[in-house]
């Protein structure tokens, strides 16, 4: 059997909030709780990608046990839940409190560490690289160097070698690199092609949705709530980014003629010149 | 305060590290003195053509057998744990931002993805980079050496002929030890550059709005009828109705066309830092509340099927077919 540790997180959709919902509040925070919640992109794949290797008819009766793991709030059971009726073996969520770990990434990555240490004791780890609302980028990278694991960075598809194994394919500078990668190691998703997560029957909702879910709280983990006091990177301050341009509107009556316009008055000129 | 770029010059993007990171230090850094580069390299690199592109006075030369990560790590955290007060800048490509994160954790210092500019006073330092998705920009203190940050690929316009000939410091070259044995049959096949996005002066950018294959399929028939090259949005691409290698975007490529036409984009932030140095944009959305129309210098809101048809009918002399005329 191999192990799979999946920490993932769940987004609130930025492109719902409007101009003027980009003020800032004192504490340097955006509202964002009226906006609807989905998976981070990345992590979503790593989480498609885990249910992919058993897909493979390679991988024949071989068992993979995956381990979910969150930290945040409440909202997160409902996708959860999802991962249960996905016949995900361990569910958990840990919960940060009041803690702001938009751009503390290393805390996040001692969570995922510890557990891996003291409770999941995974094969692999695998998780997107990089979360919308922080861009940090740095999770997956902090995990494996707290664990002293290698990391493979930017994978985007991944194969069963043997029941220690993993044949991985990733993006670097100037084209691919696929190797087969032995345990320990955290994997970091990049962008793989046709891995939204698959959406569960509804017979496997009523079988397995009510899985229960561990709850632990950021206190269960004493050195990573240490880190919580100071940061080597403290947020002074945060502006909304505004990149407009003119926008001319061409009006008329049909789509036809709006294009013989934009050719006519903006583009023939522009495109002789080129 | 001290400033050191690394530089790998085992991929073929080597010169263009280079350029990103001159005009990083021209346009977007402020009281830094870079005066070093680690340039990881083959073994079999030439020194010399290596050393052209340098663009500060001295460089490190570590020739390796593979470019390997994991290699190149033990080395910089040899280099950064000196004690020595510094930044260490590294492209933003996929090398870059993962060595700048894990030299940084490993030398005890700050490391940040993607940074837009430095700002650095004395002993002080701050750095700007986008957050909430390229929605806002956030300024950092940062308070312990060594300075880890690897830089965003779209902050600084590349600096062209900015190599000066640096002269050698060290060369050495690093066996392969024990820190890849969890890795065997390591086989890099490299890219195919089929596309000229990152250079041509005219794209058709297809997003969301396509809403299937068959629309980017009927897009790209479009851009080739106007003489345009074709790129797509994120969405576009993970769901492979186009190549991840036409892509647009802080994931992909980012461009700089003199004309761009943005179909069915809705002008996501991490999109269009893909094609906002573009010399002009035009927007085709249905959707009058998508922010690329905002985004955009020109702007239609209607079906952009019936629209890019009349459009590719009525363009008089297809790019591509004058320059092969030309040719």
């Amino acid at each position: 059997m191999m192990k799979l540790l999946l920490p993932f997180s769940i987004t609130p959709d930025l492109e719902a909030l409007s101009e003027e919902d980009w003020a800032l509040q004192p504490d340097l925070k955006v509202d964002t709780s009226f906006t609807p919640l989905d998976w981070n992109s990345f992590d979503e794949s790593a989480l498609e990608m885990s249910l992919k290797l058993s897909d493979n008819g390679a991988s024949g009766s071989f068992c993979f046990h995956r381990c979910a793991l969150t930290v945040g709030g409440m909202p997160s059971d409902r996708f959860l839940k999802t991962l249960a009726a996905l016949k995900f073996d361990e569910l958990v969520r840990i919960d940060p409190g009041d803690a702001d770990l938009r751009f503390r990434p290393e805390v996040v990555a001692r969570v995922i560490a510890d557990f891996a240490q003291a409770q999941a004791h995974p094969d692999f780890i695998l998780m997107g690289r990089q979360t919308q609302v922080g861009d940090n980028a740095c999770t997956p990278l902090l995990t494996a160097e707290l664990l002293g694991w290698p990391c493979v960075t930017q994978v985007t598809a991944l194969e069963l070698a043997d029941k220690h194994r993993l044949r991985v394919t990733g993006a670097v500078d100037g084209g691919t690199a696929v190797q087969t990668v032995s345990a320990p190691c955290v994997l970091s998703i990049g962008d793989a092609p046709c891995t939204y997560l698959r959406v569960p029957t509804l017979k496997d909702k009523m079988a397995y949705g009510k899985k229960p879910i561990t709850l632990l709280r950021l206190s269960d983990f004493p050195g990573a709530e240490a880190l919580l006091s100071g940061s080597n990177a403290e947020l002074r301050s945060l502006v909304p980014i505004r990149k407009e341009r003119e926008g001319v509107l061409i009006e008329a009556d049909t789509p036809e003629e709006k294009a013989e316009i934009l050719y006519r008055d903006y583009l023939k000129g522009r495109l002789n010149r080129l | 305060m001290k400033g050191i770029l690394v530089l790998n010059a085992c991929t073929n993007d080597y010169p263009d590290q280079c350029r990103l990171l001159a005009g990083f230090l021209k346009q977007r850094a402020n009281g830094i003195e870079a005066d070093t580069a680690v340039v990881f390299h083959k073994e079999e690199a030439g020194h010399d053509e290596l050393l052209r592109a340098v663009p500060v006075q001295k460089a490190v030369l570590i020739g390796l057998p593979q470019a390997r990560t994991e290699t190149m790590l033990n080395q910089l955290a040899e280099l950064g744990g000196s004690g020595e007060t510094a930044v260490y800048l590294f492209a933003g490509n996929c090398f870059g931002s993962e060595l700048a994160v894990r030299m940084g954790q490993r030398c005890g210092g700050t490391f940040m993805a993607a940074v837009d500019g430095v700002q650095c006073s004395g002993e002080q330092i701050t750095v700007t980079k986008s957050v909430y998705g390229g929605h806002m920009e956030a300024e950092f203190a940062l308070k312990k050496a060594p300075y880890c940050l690897s830089v965003s690929r779209s902050c600084a316009e590349p600096e062209e002929g900015t190599g000066r000939s640096a002269v050698a410091a060290e060369e050495r070259t690093v066996r392969e030890g024990p820190e890849n044995g969890f890795s065997e049959d390591y086989t890099l096949i490299p890219g195919k550059e089929e596309k000229n996005l990152e250079t041509a002066p005219f794209i058709l950018a297809a997003g969301w709005g396509a809403k299937s294959r068959e629309g980017v399929e009927s897009m790209a028939q479009a851009a080739e009828k106007m003489g345009a090259e074709f790129g797509v949005s994120r969405p576009v691409a993970m769901n492979a109705w186009a190549p991840m290698s036409s892509l647009i975007g802080v994931s992909g490529v980012m461009t700089k066309p003199e004309i761009c036409i943005a179909a069915g984009v809705s002008g996501a932030p991490a999109f269009y830092a893909g094609i906002e140095k573009s010399g002009f944009i035009v927007s085709v959305n249905s959707d009058p509340r998508a922010p690329i129309h905002r985004k955009s210098n020109v702007a239609i809101v209607d079906d952009w099927h019936k629209v890019l048809r009349r459009l590719s009918e009525i363009s008089e002399k297809p790019l591509k077919a004058t320059r092969k005329n030309e040719e």
